[in-house]
């Protein structure tokens, strides 16, 4: 192989889960950081050449310092560890979450640049190129704002000139035209690759793994974001491994890697059944959003409860599900035999369930307060007894 | 509630008694007609009869006298109350309720009607205020007045009663609350804590939410509030990316419009130029064509001319021969006629003699100049038009080089700008850097500053650790705690109450023989003295005599039971108080409690060092912390200096001021001047791009029309080239455009002034011909006419002869004239100028009419079109110079997450206050249910009832049935239910006792008992003493008896004859020795 390249961006170091509860956000906004290491050290494994990270590796373009002294840290730590860095530059691109500005993270006088070992390369410049192993250039051009309807790969990266041989990378960030809404997103030409006479572009945004251009000689990758940012997006968790045949007319072979710590799934459960089997799997590292669809009676109601709280954990110990966000809209409580859970309780207490009962029937905010009032007397009998 | 004490004066056959109470069972004996009941009633009048009302009247004494007076002092909850009442008419009545916290020093608290008021609230028995209409007149009562004090004769009334009776709820809601907790269900009673306590977590007391940091809504609605404030802001951002994109959609269909637009006019611009250039070529071309046409046609007419003429001649000459033949025949018989034929043959003659023809001949070489003249003008017409083509194409080729150097000035002056722009941008970077470097060498200074102030941080917390460690001096033990010391200072505030209530005086007189020495102890205070004769020592609570031969005398003051309990005080001292302060080595207890307080003020102080040791050491370590960044600020600075130094050398002074000028908000000063100068630039850069595109186009259309106006100019040199050949090759040499089209129209104008001329001159000279030709034919036809008369056919034949000759003459000379013309003409050149006209025609085809208005008009919309196309190109790059700073796809996913979280934050509040709100209707229900099953009271009652009952009558009587309002409904017997009238006298009292027992024991109430037990059998009183004696543990029980062998043990009874306080805590009280009667 003439080059090996490993390729990843959106990062998004520093982003808050707003959806979350703070224990959760803190396990997820901490994930995004660890994350790197398995990146770097896939690097290794891998003897790439140069890692490519093409934008939005902060969420913000001025980070709290916990995120970039993270970063910088982890980069300082693999230079003592691992020498050969030195010869395995990295670049960092400035994406449209986190722009190259005059004030911030990736400015010249931002402490993070001084706290960078030499080998990590910041995308400072319109015109930015670096040689690479065996005479390859990589051209790169950064986001200098939060939008623009420019394609910085079509207008920045310089053309092939007659008789140039060499591999040419290229590396942006923006949105593909195939995307809608790229028009102020820095949009990118489907055929910008060829028309810049490149042999791979390396691009940033989206968070799903895509190869944009199958057919096309040179690809133009998403390789997605390492680690999900929230449900429903489409193969997340990858970085892209970029293999460059000595021959140039052959297409570069694309690898992809896991490299995710969390996996982000919607489950949706109609039944206990169903529930319990839950329980059963290994969802340590799933962030699961659980959408409890099923009617049921006090009793099970309880156990649900009770199973929930087994799924997201105590102080006192560890959940079975990583994160858990538990949709409860269509969980509806059957109040028609409610009676039947209270035949051993005293009068008083199956009086108090019966008027609750009445009052529970419909579908009012009223019924719907009658209904909870209704478990909880289920649940604190059952616990006083 | 408990009594303390009570005072009786001129009560009914009272006259005076003081009863004090113990705080459990009290057993007041004496004989029948003593007054027990009197002090029963008299308890119930202070505490419900008001003092002004009639129903006093029984109680007046039987001495008369003074009113009936009666003093109580008891304990409630609340606190400790004295009531006194004076019972007289409204003006003598007088009721005062005083209240005491240490039931020594009492204040008042009310008066007269007031003090009933006061009462009423207090006891909670369910007596209505007094007044009023409808009031109860005499001695109000009520189920709990009746239950806990009622009369001797009432005791199986009781059992009548319920509380329906009852004018006022408050003895309901006090037995409601007192029987609440027993008629409780414990589960019942956790679920309704658990939901309780969830309540109070979320709602106040008046069921409001509560909105505090503590509310379990507090957190969720602060995160609502935070984050529809971030879906606000991120909203209002992404429409400003919309906006922005819409403009840059507009302005891009509209600049793409407009391009189109131009495109099109100027296809059309161009069409039309070359269109006109066509027509204009196409026209000059016809107009050849036409005069080569005209010039072969009249070619073509001059030949026929010749031709007619020559037949015309030829017959001309044939006629005149025939006339000649004619003539000569005639001639014979014309002789006769030549003499008149003579005179107008010399007419004729003198005609024939002036120049016959000479007009004809006059014209020919005008004829031949005009044909040339015509030759020569259209000729020069062609040039001229060509002329006027070529001078118009010049003159838009010079408009076009003027647009170009425009232009190109405009490019120059974009170029300026943006390279004003790039230095703009420069400074201010320039400046920031500067900026950065002061603030760097400020932070250094800082940090520096805050080394220091860490270091002596570090020496004030070594100072407070110092002070933190140094070892207590007082050092009391630790089991002498601030609690303990407490309790002695109570305990010793209840020996001072003891021993005060034991202050009521003692005398003690002495006699022994004199000079005994007498050691004496009074009130504690120790001294001596030697007798002399009988003597007197008086003391407030206690005389201690010490007599010669171990005699020693001690004389106590006060009731049996109050010195008891001051001796049980007093041991609790030694053994509690005296050993703490031997430990401390103190001799009093506030020598201990000033110890405590300064050994706890010492510790305070030692916490206070120590807190303030750790807070130092951490500021220190913080400020040290903040004094290891001076490096890296040092660093930074010497970085940014350089950095500086390489951008273009120090600070300058007008860079100095600026800054200052600056002042703190340089950052954002000088962002915003660089996003000024970035966009200036951009828009610079933008303007400079499309003027250089302006500019190129521009040089197209320049060449383009360079090419059409060297076309033209070579059109126009052909054709000069070969007028030049054909006319007058001298005439123009090299000439210059301007003056070629001056000659070229000086010449038209000459030439078609010299054909007006000729032609003219043409005119006249045949004019003058015929009127000479018509005037010599006249005077012919006149002589001929006058030999008509002669010879009329001589001279008609002469007459043809002549007119014969004459046109053959003419027919000659016409002849000649169209011969001369017809070898004039060069036929040849001018079939050859027809074909090149003809070819050039065809050449050129179709050329509509173009005319130059309409080019104009072309032109002037092409121009408005550019200029629109500027306007729009000028929106286009405003409008991508905002595009960078909205948010675009950013401020688009940032608000769906913040849209996200808010949606989950508002269902997670929903789910809180749905939540708690069913706690808050599971509590409310809870408490519905349960008042309505729980005011029956009767079912709280009926165990502890029943069960007494039960025990009492050995299972004869399993249970008792009382109905809601404390109604007794009846007993079991034998499996049956019963009517409490079936039982006797003795059980139903025996019942009442039972009841008004669980009563007073579930209201916390005292219990007075006034014979109630008259017709009970001894053993079943030997049950009952024992269950009050029980029940005296928790509640006051006060019984008036005239048998106290019944509760007392017989020795007890022999003995209180004062009062006395048993082992079991029973306090006797014999009342014959506290009743005086009247």
């Amino acid at each position: 192989m003439a080059l090996k390249l490993v390729h990843t961006a959106d990062w998004h170091l520093g982003m808050t889960f707003p959806s979350f509860e703070p224990e959760a956000r803190l396990k997820l906004s901490r994930a995004r950081l660890e994350v790197i290491d398995r990146i770097l050290g896939l690097a290794e494994r891998h003897r790439a050449h140069a890692v490519l990270c093409a934008g939005d590796l902060f969420d913000d373009p001025d980070p709290a310092p916990e995120w970039w002294e993270g970063l910088a840290k982890k980069f300082q730590a693999r230079e003592q560890g691992a020498p050969e860095w030195q010869t395995r530059p990295v670049f960092l691109l400035p994406g449209n979450h986190d722009p190259l500005t005059s004030n911030g993270v990736y400015s010249k006088t931002h402490p993070f640049r001084s706290a960078l070992p030499g080998w990590v390369h910041v995308v400072d410049r319109d015109d930015f190129s670096h040689e690479l192993e065996g005479g390859a250039m990589l051209y790169a051009a950064p986001c200098r704002s939060r939008s623009e309807s420019r394609d910085l790969a079509r207008a920045l990266l310089p053309a092939r000139s007659a008789g140039d041989d060499r591999l040419r990378i290229g590396m942006v960030h923006g949105q593909t035209f195939d995307l809608a809404g790229c028009q102020l997103n820095f949009p990118i030409a489907l055929d910008a690759a060829e028309n810049r006479g490149l042999d791979y572009l390396a691009i940033g945004d989206t968070h799903s793994l895509r190869d944009v251009t199958p057919n096309a000689h040179a690809p133009t990758m998403y390789p997605g974001a390492p680690e999900p940012t929230h449900f429903g997006e489409q193969r997340p968790g990858h970085v892209v491994v970029a293999y460059f045949p000595r021959d140039r007319r052959r297409r570069a072979l694309i690898h992809d890697e896991p490299v995710a710590q969390w996996t982000w799934q919607e489950l949706c459960c109609t039944s206990l059944e169903q529930l319990r089997e839950l329980g059963a799997r290994d969802l340590t590292h799933h962030v699961v959003r659980l959408i409890l669809d099923l009617r049921a009676s006090v009793a099970v109601f309880a156990e649900i409860e009770r199973l929930l709280v087994e799924f997201e954990g105590t102080s006192a110990a560890h959940g079975k599900i990583g994160v858990l966000q538990v949709d409860r809209t269509r969980l509806r409580l059957a109040t028609e035999n409610s009676a039947d859970g209270f035949a051993d309780a005293p009068e008083v207490l199956r009086e108090t369930a019966a008027r609750l009962g009445a009052l529970a029937e419909g579908e009012s905010a009223e019924a719907e307060v009658a209904k909870r009032a209704l478990y909880q007397l289920y649940r604190l009998t059952r616990e006083a007894s | 509630m408990r009594f303390r004490r009570l005072e009786v004066r001129a009560y009914r056959a009272i006259q005076h008694a003081v009863v004090e109470f113990g705080p459990g069972l009290n057993v007041l004996h004496g004989p029948n007609d003593l007054g027990k009941s009197t002090l029963a009633s008299a308890l119930r009048a202070v505490l419900l009869l008001p003092a002004d009302s009639t129903a006093h009247q029984p109680f007046v004494s039987w001495d008369g006298g003074e009113p009936p007076r009666v003093s109580l002092t008891f304990e409630s909850p609340d606190g400790v109350f004295r009531v006194s009442k004076t019972f007289g008419s409204s003006s003598s009545a007088l009721a005062v309720l005083e209240s005491s916290r240490d039931g020594v020093t009492f204040r008042e608290e009310a008066r007269f009607r007031a003090v009933d008021r006061r009462l009423r609230e207090l006891l909670g028995w369910g007596i209505e205020a007094p007044g009023g209409k409808g009031g109860t007149r005499g001695l109000p009562e009520s189920f709990l007045s009746q239950v806990l004090m009622g009369a001797q004769d009432g005791v199986t009334e009781l059992l009548e009663r319920s509380l329906s009776g009852d004018r006022d709820a408050s003895g309901r809601e006090r037995l409601h609350d007192a029987l609440q907790a027993l008629a409780q269900d414990p589960l019942f009673k956790q679920v309704l804590e658990a939901a309780q306590a969830k309540v109070e977590i979320a709602y106040t007391p008046t069921g409001r939410k509560r909105t505090g940091q503590q509310s379990p809504f507090f957190a969720v609605c602060e995160r609502i509030n935070g984050l529809s404030l971030d879906v606000e802001r991120f909203e209002k951002q992404r429409r400003e990316s919309e906006e922005v994109l819409l403009r840059i959609r507009t302005s891009t269909a509209l600049g793409s419009e407009a391009r189109a637009e131009r495109e099109q006019i100027e296809r059309r611009l161009l069409a039309e130029r070359a269109a006109r250039a066509r027509y204009e070529l196409r026209a000059a071309a016809e107009q050849r064509l036409e005069r080569a046409s005209r010039s072969v046609a009249e070619l073509q007419a001059a030949a026929s001319d010749l031709r007619g003429l020559e037949q015309a001649l030829s017959s001309a000459g044939e006629r005149e021969r025939k006339r000649s033949e004619s003539l000569q025949a005639a001639d014979a018989a014309l002789a006769k006629a030549e003499a008149e034929l003579a005179a107008a043959e010399s007419a004729l003659s003198a005609r024939s003699r002036e120049p016959l023809g000479s007009g004809a001949a006059a014209r020919a070489p005008l004829s031949a100049e005009l044909s040339a003249l015509q030759a020569r003008l259209a000729s020069d017409r062609a040039l001229l038009e060509l002329e006027q083509v070529v001078q118009a194409r010049q003159a838009s080729w010079a408009i076009e080089q003027q647009a170009v150097a425009a232009a190109s000035v405009a490019e120059r002056r974009l170029s300026e700008r943006v390279s004003v722009a790039q230095r703009a941008l420069e400074a201010i970077r320039r400046l920031e850097h500067m900026a950065h470097l002061r603030e760097a060498e400020a932070a250094a200074a800082r940090a520096d500053q805050t080394r220091r102030e860490g270091a002596e941080l570090e020496r004030r917390a070594e100072i407070a650790r110092q002070k933190a460690a140094e070892p207590a001096e007082l050092g009391l033990p630790s089991q002498i705690t601030a609690e303990g010391v407490e309790a002695l200072r109570r305990l010793e505030a209840e020996m001072r109450l003891a021993e005060a209530r034991l202050e009521v005086g003692l005398s003690v007189t002495l006699s022994a023989p004199k000079g005994t020495h007498v050691a004496l102890s009074i009130d504690g205070a120790e001294s001596a003295a030697r007798l002399a004769e009988p003597r007197q020592f008086v003391a407030k609570s206690r005389i201690d005599l010490e007599l010669p031969g171990n005699i020693t005398i001690g004389a106590r003051a006060g009731d049996a039971s109050l010195r008891e309990g001051l001796a049980l005080l007093e041991r609790r001292w030694e053994t509690e108080a005296k050993p703490w302060l031997a430990l401390a080595g103190v001799a009093s207890l506030s020598a201990l409690s000033e110890r405590l307080e300064r050994e706890r003020a010492e510790r305070r102080e030692r916490e206070v060092a120590a807190r303030e040791a750790a807070a130092l050491t951490t500021s220190a370590a913080e400020k040290s912390a903040l004094g290891a960044e001076l490096s890296l600020w040092q660093g930074r600075v010497e970085e940014r200096r350089r950095a500086l130094c390489a951008e273009g050398g120090a600070i300058t002074g007008a860079e100095a001021a600026e800054l200052a000028a600056l002042g703190a908000g340089w950052e954002s000063a000088l962002r915003t001047r660089s996003v000024t100068a970035e966009g200036e630039l951009a828009t610079a850069r933008q303007a400079l791009d499309a003027q250089v595109a302006v500019e190129l186009r521009l040089a197209a259309r320049s060449a383009s029309l360079g090419e059409s106006l060297l076309e033209a100019e070579g059109a126009r040199d052909r054709l000069l080239g070969q007028t030049r050949a054909a006319l007058d090759p001298g005439a123009i040499a090299a000439p210059k455009s301007e003056e070629l089209l001056a000659e070229f129209g000086r010449r038209v104008t000459d030439g078609e002034a010299r054909i007006e001329r000729i032609t003219q001159q043409i005119a006249a000279l045949e004019l003058k011909e015929k009127q000479e030709a018509e005037a010599v034919a006249e005077r012919q036809r006149r002589a001929l006419s006058t030999r008509e008369a002669a010879r009329s056919a001589q001279l008609a034949a002469r007459a043809d002869q002549d007119g014969a000759r004459e046109s053959r003459l003419s027919l000659e000379v016409q002849l000649a004239e169209r011969r001369r013309q017809l070898q004039s003409l060069d036929v040849r050149a001018a079939e050859e100028e027809l074909s090149s006209a003809r070819a050039e025609i065809e050449r050129i085809g179709e050329a509509p009419e173009m005319t130059a208005e309409g080019l104009r008009k072309s032109e002037a919309e092409l121009g408005l079109v550019e200029a629109r196309i500027a306007q729009i190109s000028a929106e286009l790059s405003r409008a991508e110079g905002a595009l960078g700073q909205v948010g675009g796809d950013v401020v688009v996913e940032r608000e769906r997450q913040a849209r996200e979280a808010l949606e989950r934050a508002r269902e997670l509040e929903l789910e809180l206050e749905q939540d708690y709100a069913a706690y808050q209707l599971l509590t409310q229900t809870l408490r519905a249910v349960e008042n309505e099953q729980g005011v029956h009271l009767g079912r709280a009652l009926e165990g502890p009832v029943s069960e007494r009952f039960e025990r009492l009558t050995a299972g004869r009587y399993p249970s008792v049935g009382l109905d809601r309002e404390l109604g007794l409904t009846g007993v079991m017997a034998a499996g049956q239910p019963r009517g409490f009238k079936d039982l006797s006298m003795g059980t139903r009292e025996q019942l009442a006792t039972i009841l008004r027992l669980c009563v007073a024991e579930q209201t916390g109430s005292a219990l007075v008992l006034d014979d109630h037990l008259a017709q009970t059998h001894r053993q079943r009183i030997v049950w009952f003493r024992r269950t009050l004696e029980q029940a005296a543990d928790r509640i006051q029980v006060i019984v008036l008896t005239a048998r106290p062998e019944d509760y007392l043990d017989p020795e007890l009874v022999a003995a209180s004859r004062d009062t006395v306080v048993a082992a079991s805590g029973t306090r006797v009280v014999d009342l014959e020795q506290v009743i005086r009667r009247s």
